[in-house]
């Protein structure tokens, strides 16, 4: 049984519903990701399980029991937000050791209690810093001992690792997760970088207009998205709503970027007028200067090269096809050329690479 | 910011350095500048009166309460900012004289002046209005409490009047002083019982001191919302009661407790500051201002009596009850006293 | 450099013109007797148990109003700062109110109120048929802390809640998450993240309180004389010049130790908090406890203002009933006196030199915060102490010491407005330096070294990253600096013409007569002074800066 259910909670600030109708399910031990942009929801989400709001609507329970208007302080759970909210008047030993002064721990207790998770999160012989003294990474560590030293229940982090640069907060990803289940406690992760979210989660959840789009495992998201949204916010590129015209031999998928034909034989239930997914793969289109045949092995569309992103080994570039711009992953050279910008190119999209998902 | 602000403050500090030079005094004699304290008031007519008349332009700087004004005056002499002191009176001449600040001018109209009424015999300081400080009584109070006003001050130590009176303080109130030298009158330095004695007496039986005659008056005075209904006020009160009620009043709401020797004669003067710039004009003021004309304006205005025997009193007036036998001390007296007084008295009343 | 050095010249060079050149020229006069200076009068002082029972009484009575004050001013400034009402501005605005009405103004209103016919008292005696009126607290020590609460309270709302307003509230939640109760939080994270504004606060409250001279003499009586008074008592009447002398350079030295002490205690707590905007702190819904807490809090602040609007209720009151009767007669020069201006012009004085004593003192005390958070050594205690200094010199003494030294051509400023200002702008610019320096220091240099990365000259720096930040604190300061002068009175009728007469002079003239219809009046004119005053404020509050930010 899930340690953590939110049951179709809402709430609403003025006539705008932050969450609205949301509910998931966390188990004991997991990292679960809310994945989503910027204001659908997330952060009110978080302060609504850590009792920061209450909701209008729906329940959320902790190892069965509903919390019913019980103040943060009497839950036993632990937020880290993105500003981190370090106290700024108190030294790193302070910091750390408030949440069990709080719980009226002995001294001597508190002490070790203290040196101990500075050792675990690599900060051994802080204790006396001030907040100001330390770099921006070392601010990371202090907030997640200062949040893990009470021994939460629950563990939620609202954009830890925003103000960071990449480089580091990988670095500190991996040593957040290691230290989250080292230590063994159920967390909540929010982030709106799916990187970030592949990394630290054990499922996701996707988050979109302060509800739950879609949720499961990293790869099961990533094989089965739902809809667009949940499919652009994992980071497919070449997402298209596309409708099937006409069933017979082969099937006509009428899509942005043009009339495509798909091989019938695939295991899918056609159904004619239908809306579907089709999701192409990057790196099976290939490109070129010659026109080619349209069979339902492949479809070859005209376009217009429109931008070019170097990427190291493959050269990102962007084709204008129809009504919609297609991302096609290529590595010969004389397509890499800037020269190359405003050329008439041909696409050729094999039908493997073409996959369809049944709209929700 | 930096520059910015710091030119602004230059240029700030500049502007105020050069608008200052404009400030400078005027020629001799165009203009008459007289200094007095806040409760001065005359008649626009009056003044234009004069300025058209010689031909110049009076200004008239207020300076605080009649020892703020002095204090002033003494501070910048040799360098007077004003022609004319308006505003001594006899408890503080003696120190007025002693400082030696004022020219000694004899007026034309001094005759009209009655001898009783000379401040100063050397003509140092030439008297313009005087007054009665007194008690005043809350006519309302005392017929709802089943009280007569007191008829000696011996009384105001009885049970009745336990915190019924509140008095000004001499070290910072003219009244205040005023009402303290008529006990000293009245009871004496030296005798068996003697002022302090009365003082002592008084404290016991709970009289209030307050700084300044409004806070007294307007705070402490049940007339105005207080609980005492004996207040050292001036003789003249009673009449700017009705002068100054809302609804015509046939008769004043309080009255003066007229005891002989119970109030005190004050009487304010005028004298030209050593060094000042027009002094041709300041005698020709200090003559005006005896003149009937000015004698008979201020009365409506101060509540002071004119020194001019020739000069009326405004109609109202008769609501004011003059006191017949006022206590005098001479000013050389109260000059040599004075401080030695007030210290024991507030050793007495307040320490 | 020579931009700073202009900058650091700035507010020294003013300070020596206006406020140590009349102080010496004044202690000079007074304290030399012969040829050599002599140390005579302060032996007599300090060798005198009355004097010296003035200093002990001077310092204990501001340190319990100082205390009562802040009692009083936090929970108004928490309301001020996190909740959004209807009302609000104007709420503020009246709240400072108090702080610029004369003495003999609010005596009256207390009188009225809790005065033995007052109508606290008449209610008690209605109701429980009392004898006698239950409530006596006219001249009594109590009054004097309930009446430099009064006036003071306003200033912790002020600067506290302009701080408050902008804490991140992430800390205190953080807190709660980390299992602190409210009240546990409250102890251990707001107040000490406030405690620079506290103190900021309760320093000026304590000096206002430490060299209050109109509240003790108005409602204590001479009884409870502080220094100021008698330092007033020796000048004015007992012409001591020298002993006045002396102790007002005792008094001038206790608050300099006072604001030293408070500079080092500032210097030590003072941390780099993160400031955010406003509608980050609000609270957006309300429990039913913090509603509670709301009401309860207004409540409390009307019952302040109570004197206030008794008195202002007393000015529409006429024999008739309610009447503009006192307003109207304000208008009539009714005894053709020389010395009579129209209300209109009475307050074209008041706010025209507020006005300009508000410049001033913003300039002034801008850059002088800016040099004290930039200086960061121990010198800067001394400096911050030395800038506060003219809210500790005795009134009476500066104000003989501007006439003795600006009395000569070509600075002849006696009988000028603008020694009126410059008075004023004294003791208004410590308000600027006390509102805007706990935001200047919560500024990280990081802000400002990345802003000059950017590219950003010092005036863009100021501009773009200094002055969105520093608007709260500048609001507060500017309001200050303007109510103070709007209310100042001991200097306004010292120093000036009659035609320069303010609204504080003008109810002082008519209360110095007896008489129901200037009594009247003198309500009116004080009525008027308050809804211009406030007016002000509203209008001050308007000014904030556009991109400002929520700061």
């Amino acid at each position: 049984m899930a340690i953590l259910e939110v049951g179709a909670v809402s709430k609403s600030f003025g006539n705008k519903y932050a969450v609205h109708n949301m509910s998931l399910a966390a188990e004991q031990g997991d990292i679960v990701c809310l994945l989503g942009p910027s204001g659908c929801g997330k952060t009110t989400l978080l302060r609504l399980i850590a009792g920061l709001e209450e909701p209008d609507q729906g329940y959320i329970k902790f190892d069965g029991e509903p919390f019913k208007n019980q103040p943060a302080q009497d839950r036993g759970f632990g937020l880290m937000f993105q500003d981190l909210a370090l106290f700024p008047h108190m030294n790193v030993f302070r910091n750390v050791a408030f949440g069990l002064h709080m719980k009226r721990l002995p001294k001597q207790e508190i002490r070790s209690r203290v040196e101990q998770l500075l050792e675990l999160v690599s900060l051994v012989g802080y204790e006396d810093r001030k907040i100001y003294q330390l770099s921006g990474g070392e601010r990371q560590r202090v907030a997640l001992a200062r949040s893990l030293a009470p021994q939460p229940r629950l563990l939620m982090f609202d954009e830890p690792f925003g103000s960071l640069d990449r480089e580091l907060s990988e670095a500190l990803q991996v040593d957040v997760r290691n230290i989250i289940k080292t230590v063994g406690v159920t967390a909540i992760y929010v982030t709106h970088d799916r990187n970030e979210a592949f990394g630290m989660a054990d499922s996701i959840v996707v988050m979109e207009n302060g509800t739950n789009v879609q949720a499961g495992s990293p790869h099961e998201l990533f094989t089965n998205p739902k809809s667009e949204i949940v499919a652009k916010s994992l980071g497919l590129r070449n997402v298209f709503s596309a409708r099937f015209e006409k069933i017979s031999k082969a099937v006509t998928l009428i899509s942005p970027i043009g009339t495509l034909k798909i091989d019938p034989n695939k295991d899918y239930a056609y159904k004619d007028g239908s809306e579907v997914l089709a999701i192409i793969d990057q790196k099976a289109i290939s490109i070129s200067l010659q026109k080619g045949k349209n069979t339902y092995q492949g479809n070859t569309l005209e376009g217009v090269v429109e931008m070019l992103r170097f990427q190291g080994p493959y050269t990102e570039i962007i084709v204008r096809c129809g009504k919609a711009t297609l991302s096609c992953l290529a590595t010969p050279q004389e397509l890499s050329n800037p020269e190359m910008i405003d050329a008439k190119v041909y696409v050729t999209i094999p039908s493997y690479a073409v996959r369809l998902l049944s709209k929700e | 910011m930096n520059q910015q602000n710091a030119l602004a403050v230059t240029a700030t500090l500049l502007i105020i350095l050069w608008t200052s030079l404009g400030c400078s005094r005027q020629a001799e004699d165009t203009e008459l500048v007289i200094m007095t304290h806040d409760s001065f008031d005359i008649s626009q007519e009056i003044i234009a009166e004069f300025e058209s008349t010689n031909d110049a332009k009076v200004v008239i700087q207020k300076a605080g309460d009649a020892g703020q004004a002095l204090i002033r005056a003494i501070l910048e002499k040799g360098n007077p900012s004003a022609d004319l002191l308006y505003g001594v009176d006899n408890t503080y001449l003696g120190r007025a004289l002693a400082e030696n600040i004022f020219d000694p001018y004899k007026p034309q109209l001094l005759s009209k002046i009655p001898e009783s009424l000379i401040l100063d015999p050397t003509n140092h300081v030439t008297s313009i209005d005087y007054s009665y400080v007194t008690l005043n009584y809350d006519k309302e109070f005392l017929l709802k409490n089943g009280l007569l006003p007191p008829t000696t001050l011996e009384e105001l130590t009885e049970d009745v009047w336990k915190g019924s009176v509140v008095v000004e303080n001499p070290a910072v109130s003219s009244p205040g002083l005023a009402f303290l030298l008529a006990t000293i009158a009245y009871f004496g330095e030296d005798d068996d019982y003697d002022y302090l004695d009365f003082w002592r007496e008084m404290r016991s039986n709970n009289v209030l001191v307050k700084d300044g005659w409004s806070d007294a008056y307007y705070t402490d005075f049940s007339l105005y919302g207080g609980d005492r209904p004996l207040v050292v006020s001036y003789a003249t009160s009673p009449a700017a009661e009705v002068f100054f009620s809302e609804v015509k009043l046939i008769e004043p709401p309080t009255g003066n407790v007229l005891i002989d020797k119970g109030s005190f004669l004050q009487i304010e003067g005028i004298g030209i500051l050593k060094g000042a710039n027009s002094t041709t004009l300041a005698k020709k003021f200090i003559d005006f201002a005896l003149g009937v004309r000015f004698q008979e304006d201020f009365p409506a205005k101060m509540f002071v009596y004119p020194v001019n025997k020739d000069a009326k009193v405004p109609d109202f007036f008769k609501f004011a009850e003059v006191p017949t036998q006022p206590a005098y001390i001479t000013p050389e007296r109260i000059n040599t006293h004075r401080d030695k007084w007030i210290e024991s008295w507030t050793n007495t009343v307040i320490r | 450099m020579t931009a700073r050095r202009l900058l650091m010249l700035g507010p020294i060079l003013y300070l020596s013109a206006f406020f140590f050149y009349p102080l010496l020229t004044i202690l000079a006069r007074s304290l030399n007797t012969g040829d050599s200076l002599d140390i005579t009068p302060f032996i007599s002082i300090l060798g005198d148990s009355y004097y010296l029972g003035r200093v002990w009484f001077t310092i204990w009575q501001a340190t319990v109003s100082t205390v009562v004050t802040l009692l009083l001013g936090l929970p108004i400034a928490y309301i001020f700062a996190r909740h959004e009402f209807r009302g609000k501005t104007i709420l503020r605005a009246a709240s400072t109110v108090p702080f610029i009405m004369p003495t003999i103004v609010v005596a009256m209103g207390f009188i009225s109120l809790l005065g033995p016919q007052g109508a606290l008292n008449s209610l008690l005696m209605d109701l429980f048929g009392f004898e006698n009126p239950p409530i006596r607290i006219s001249n009594t020590l109590t009054i004097i802390f309930m009446a430099h609460a009064f006036y003071n309270y306003a200033i912790v709302v002020r600067v506290v809640s302009a701080f408050w307003a902008n804490l991140n509230p992430r800390l205190e939640e953080t807190a709660a998450v980390l299992g602190a109760s409210k009240l546990n939080t409250f102890i251990t994270i707001t107040l000490p993240l406030l405690f620079p504004s506290i103190i900021s606060s309760a320093i000026l409250a304590f000096t206002f309180s430490f060299t209050s001279f109109g509240v003790v003499l108005v409602l204590g009586g001479p009884q409870f004389a502080t220094m100021e008074v008698a330092t007033y008592e020796l000048t004015a009447k007992l012409f001591r010049l020298e002993l006045a002398g002396a102790l007002a350079i005792i008094q001038l030295f206790f608050t300099y130790v006072f604001l030293l002490l408070y500079a080092r205690a500032q210097d030590n707590i003072a941390v780099r908090s993160d400031l955010v905007p406003r509608e980050f702190t609000r609270i957006s819904k309300r429990s039913a406890r913090q509603r509670v807490g709301l009401i309860l809090t207004i409540l409390m602040l009307i019952t302040i203002l109570s004197p206030l609007l008794i008195l202002i209720e007393r000015s529409l009151t006429s024999v008739n009933g309610y009447s503009l009767h006192h307003f109207r007669s304000l208008f009539v020069n009714a005894d053709d006196s020389y010395f009579y201006l129209t209300p209109i012009a009475i307050i074209t004085n008041s706010v025209r030199f507020a006005a300009m004593t508000t410049g001033i003192a913003l300039l002034v005390g801008t850059s002088a915060a800016y040099l004290l958070a930039k200086s960061s050594n121990r010198s800067s205690w001394f400096q911050d102490a030395f800038y506060m200094m003219p809210l500790g010199v005795s009134a009476v003494v500066m104000g003989l010491g501007y006439l003795l030294a600006f009395n000569r051509p070509p600075v002849d400023l006696r009988g000028s407005w603008l020694i009126l200002i410059i008075a004023h702008s004294l003791i208004a610019y410590p308000f600027v330096i006390r509102s805007v320096l706990p935001a200047l220091r919560a500024v990280p240099t990081q802000l400002q070294e990345s802003a000059a990365v950017l590219g950003a000259s010092p005036t863009k720096t100021f501009i773009h990253i200094y002055l969105p930040i520093l608007t709260p604190g500048l609001i507060v300061g500017a309001t200050f600096a303007f109510a103070v002068s709007m209310g100042e009175f001991g200097a306004s009728l010292l120093l000036v013409r009659p035609q320069f007469t303010t609204m504080p002079v003008a109810i002082f003239r008519l209360l110095g007569q007896p008489g129901a219809s200037n009594f009247g009046q003198a309500l009116a004119m004080s009525s008027l002074l308050m809804m211009i005053v406030a007016a002000g404020f509203i209008a001050i509050e308007r000014l904030r800066y556009r991109n400002s930010g929520g700061f």
